[in-house]
């Protein structure tokens, strides 16, 4: 008999009964089940029908109601013994003789294969997902104790997509198999129906994504439960900062925390120690300045809402140990082609060659990083930061970047300037006893001796060793003394290397 | 006692064993320094398969049967210096010291030459350590100058010094996503004519195919050879599976390459490989038997471009590893089985086989491709292959219209000749594929 909060399995879709009863439209002789689905977009209501409420769903609009004689519900539910049994415990081999086309599908070693598996004492691994499975064993079941003994080496074990619905019917199971190591429950769901006493567990990798599973149900159940945890995924659980905030994680020796495909805004300040943290397909777009994480190693922030480069800059002074970074794929790259993302993120991160084990970065949206790479994205960068095409606040970063490269330090020249690369920006005046004869434009992108040729040949082909330049730093300031005079004698350099401002005079003599 | 010899050539070639070999050594347990891993009293696999690919010296060390070859130092050097140094004997690795510009001539006349008889020494060394040689595996690329010409080379003389022992090729296939040269469709056509009467059997792996997988399944936004290479690795891996693990769970790769070829000339099965995605998403998804078994029959999880629906199939197997049940893999393939898109030729009532090793793969440390406890790998004569044949013939016919870049061949003593020997010859090949495609049975046309 289903009851509140069974499992159940209709058309392939998992749905969990929340209402048992009678509705008005169907007549009282029938018994209807309100169910939530856990594919959302499935559902048709929120559990209420002709403004009557029934039940509740926990996700809006996927709950509905089917009749309990629907003949599409799955009823041949079945026990882990069971599947565990009839997949593995096969003792005789028969050849299908399927044809494939003209052609008779041979098959090697399957019978050896049964064999195998026969004993179980060979198995290290055990996958039994969707298959109906809704509890551990019946308790008339033959052999529990044998079959468990058998398991003795068993090390993996997937119950994926099944129908349990409360966690203590899974430790009922792994309570038998001490060596387990991993453990995937994704696509079940759990209510807190039975009290158990906490029989601490040697498991190191759990998954519970997709289950919606309460973070106070991992705060008190999961964490006691296996002291010794290394690895939790947690994704598509639909949580939120809050949730987060609430999972209670700090005294645990967890290395790997998965927190894809949910609704975290916030990078969490709670996970300090944790050393990879998977935030994917999340709405991260807040970074708080003091969310320290000394020992990340790994970061994965593909798919969020990050819509700044400031957050990249804060992101690199908090994580001091990073070496690996996942971060494509949010809007402030969404202009940029993949290159200029991958300069942008080189620069702003201290990068390393991957073959030098370092504690700096050296894998970048999943490739390793070389050291010709590094450097020329460096480099690259500075001369744009230089160009102020790219805007740079991170003045420590910067500093070791200019030192690492042996480049001056241009950082804060000409800052109102607004220079771009092929704009006349100044006017050359020639004068001759103070009187200003002739007047012309140039471009920041000429070399000294281009100008000098240009006045000259104005000048009746003069020679050009005959002329000298000059400009003056302030020289419409209203005080008259900070204006300083400058020679411009070097003939190779580029105008632009000056930090001239716009409508910058250049001032011509003729030397006798 | 079957040996098997594998012999890198070239950059890509090496490379790309750099990676085999690491994943190899962790799949039987052996640390990078050549000893087994700490805990182990043996390597895993069993004995007898394990020593297909590697030998046991009196320390207890155990050392690769592999052979790294290169015309100019810088990749055998990485090697010398890198993570595994001390997993090789210095004897395996030959560098040369001038490259082959990427020039087919070069690496098969000119440069290629003087390293060779260096190198059939080597070669010779190690097949009189085994006690059944059982053939050779080739790892090379078809687009470079050393891969395509001296891996073309040995191939030959080994055809002549080793006759009746098989010999296997992974070539990559040239890609313009990550190209070096622009001669490369010429250094292809060149090296696939002088190979297909020698090797047996040619596993092709398109760079670009390789290229896409790393972007769309694994999420890596700007793929390198590291990236390609780690990927490949995992595929190479799982071919050779069956031959390094023991059991007769495992079919021996020599019996599939019977059946996998059923004319010498048409030796190239297609490779597709899954489940191939990222850690991140294997943390949600399932991967059923029955998922990974259609994913084969997908064109995203080939290792080369063609459409296999506007093919039909001579010969099909699919090898299993890992946590599988029989009941699961029967069941896949009848469900396979009712897709359409899958054709099969007449004239072949055989060759749909299915093999299983218990063996679960292994993820390459620091690789995008996440550990699955079970894989499976396609290998599949399909006459779909032919189109990588049309793609590269056209780029090789626009260049040599012109005879763009010819002049570098001449040069090395090449007879202009040859370039069009070898054009033939695929043009050739093209014809067989669309020869072994037709119906043997063609339907009657009406005639009065």
């Amino acid at each position: 008999m289903l009851q509140q909060f069974d499992r159940i399995r209709i058309d392939n879709e998992l749905a969990t009964i929340k209402f048992i009863g009678a509705l008005p439209a169907w007549g009282p002789t029938t018994t209807a089940f309100g169910i939530e689905w856990d594919r959302p977009e499935r559902g048709k209501n929120n559990g209420e029908l002709n403004g009557i409420s029934y039940f509740k769903t926990d996700i809006t609009g996927a709950g509905s109601f089917i009749k309990s004689s629907n003949k599409k519900i799955e009823l041949n539910r079945q026990t882990f013994v069971q599947q565990l049994l009839s997949n593995y415990a096969v003792d005789s081999y028969t050849d299908q003789r399927l044809h494939f086309g003209s052609k008779r599908v041979e098959e090697y070693g399957l019978d050896k294969l049964n064999k195998i598996h026969a004993n179980f004492l060979n198995l290290t691994s055990v996958t039994l997902d969707h298959k109906l499975i809704y509890m551990g064993y019946d308790d008339d079941e033959k052999d529990i104790v044998d079959i468990f003994s058998k398991l003795a080496n068993l090390a993996y074990l997937d119950l994926g997509f099944n129908l349990i619905n409360d966690l203590s019917i899974v430790w009922g199971i792994i309570d038998r198999i001490p060596s387990l190591t991993k453990l995937i429950l994704n696509g079940n769901r759990f209510f807190d129906l039975s009290k158990s006493v906490i029989i601490p567990h040697n498991l190191q990798s759990l998954h519970l994504s997709s289950t919606n599973i309460n973070a106070s149900q991992i705060a008190e159940g999961v964490t006691a439960k296996f002291p010794n945890l290394q690895e939790l995924y947690l994704s598509g659980n639909n949580y939120q900062d809050e949730d987060v905030a609430n999972l209670c994680l700090e005294d645990t020796y967890l290395d790997v925390l998965d927190l894809s495909l949910n609704a975290i805004s916030v990078i969490p300040t709670n996970l300090k120690h944790i050393r990879s943290l998977i935030l994917s397909d999340n709405l991260i777009r807040a970074i708080s300045p003091d969310c320290k994480m000394e020992e990340l190693k790994s970061i994965d922030l593909r798919r969020n809402q990050i819509q700044s480069l400031d957050f990249i800059d804060t992101l690199y002074l908090n994580l001091p140990r990073i070496s690996e970074l996942r971060i494509n794929n949010n809007p402030v790259f969404e202009k940029m082609g993949v290159e200029e993302m991958t300069i942008q993120l080189i620069a702003r991160f201290e990068c390393d060659d991957h073959k030098r084990s370092s504690t700096k970065l050296f894998k970048l949206n999943g490739s390793l990083l070389n050291e010709d790479e590094i450097s020329n994205a460096e480099l690259y960068f500075i001369s744009k930061v230089k160009q102020n095409e790219v805007s740079f606040k991170n003045e420590k970063r910067w500093k070791k970047l200019v030192a690492k490269h042996d480049i001056a330090e241009h950082f804060t020249d000409s800052p109102k300037s607004k220079r771009t690369t092929l704009s006349m920006i100044g006017t050359s005046r020639l004068l001759l006893q103070d009187k200003i004869i002739i007047s012309r434009y140039f471009l920041n992108t000429f070399t000294v001796l281009r100008l000098k040729g240009l006045i000259s040949k104005q000048l009746n082909n003069i020679s050009v060793r005959k002329l000298r330049l000059h400009y003056y730093v302030n020289e419409f300031d209203k005080d008259s003394t900070l204006k300083v005079k400058f020679d411009i004698d070097d003939d190779i350099s580029i105008l632009d290397n000056f930090g001239f401002h716009e409508n910058q005079t250049i001032y011509t003599t003729i030397e006798p | 006692m079957r040996e098997v010899i594998s012999i890198n050539v070239g950059q890509a070639g090496c490379q790309i064993g750099n990676a085999c070999w690491e994943l190899y050594s962790q799949e039987h347990g052996i640390r990078p320094d050549g000893y087994l891993q700490e805990g182990l009293d043996r390597p895993k696999g069993g004995e007898e398969g394990f020593s297909t690919f590697f030998s046991e010296t009196g320390s207890g060390k155990y050392v690769p049967r592999a052979l790294y070859v290169d015309l100019e130092p810088n990749v055998i050097d990485e090697v010398r210096t890198g993570k595994y140094k001390d997993l090789f004997h210095p004897e395996q690795l030959i560098a040369g010291k001038e490259d082959a510009a990427n020039n087919y001539a070069r690496g098969h006349y000119t440069v290629g030459r003087e390293i060779l008889d260096d190198v059939l020494e080597r070669v010779r060394k190690m097949a009189d350590q085994c006690d059944g040689l059982q053939g050779f595996l080739f790892t090379h690329s078809l687009g470079g100058g050393t891969g395509s010409g001296l891996g073309s080379l040995l191939l030959e003389q080994l055809s002549i010094d080793y006759g009746k022992k098989s010999k296997l090729e992974f070539a990559v296939y040239p890609a313009p996503q990550v190209s070096t040269s622009v001669v490369e469709p010429y250094n292809t056509v060149l090296t696939t004519h002088t190979t297909l009467e020698h090797a047996d059997c040619t596993f092709m792996v398109d760079n670009e195919a390789i290229y896409d997988m790393c972007r769309r399944n694994l999420d890596i936004s700007r793929p390198n050879f590291d990236s390609l290479n780690s990927l490949i690795a995992q595929v190479v891996s799982s071919v050779t599976a069956s031959l390094r693990f023991d059991g007769s769970l495992n079919v021996d790769l020599n019996e599939f390459q019977t059946n996998l070829v059923p004319y010498p000339r048409i030796h190239f099965p297609l490779v597709s490989y899954a489940p191939v995605f990222s850690k991140q998403r294997a943390n949600h998804e399932s991967n059923s038997v029955a998922e990974i078994t259609a994913s084969c029959f997908e064109p995203g999880n080939q290792m080369v471009k063609c459409d296999p629906r506007t093919g039909k199939y001579m010969a099909t197997c699919l090898l299993y590893r890992g946590d599988v049940v029989t009941r699961d893999v029967q069941n896949a393939v009848a469900q396979a089985k009712a897709k359409k898109t899958v054709q099969l030729v007449d004239w072949c009532p055989t060759g749909f086989k299915i093999g299983i090793c218990y063996q679960p793969p292994t993820a390459i440390t620091g690789s995008e491709l996440a550990s699955a406890s079970r894989a499976v790998c396609m290998l599949s004569n399909t006459t779909a292959i032919a189109e990588a044949w049309r793609r590269i013939d056209r780029k090789f016919d626009l260049m040599y219209s012109k005879r763009a870049f010819v002049h570098w061949y001449v040069g090395e003593g090449m007879e202009e000749g040859e370039f069009t020997e070898a054009r033939e010859d695929l043009a050739a090949l093209e014809r067989d594929y669309i020869e072994v495609g037709t119906d043997s049975f063609p339907e009657e046309e009406e005639e009065y």
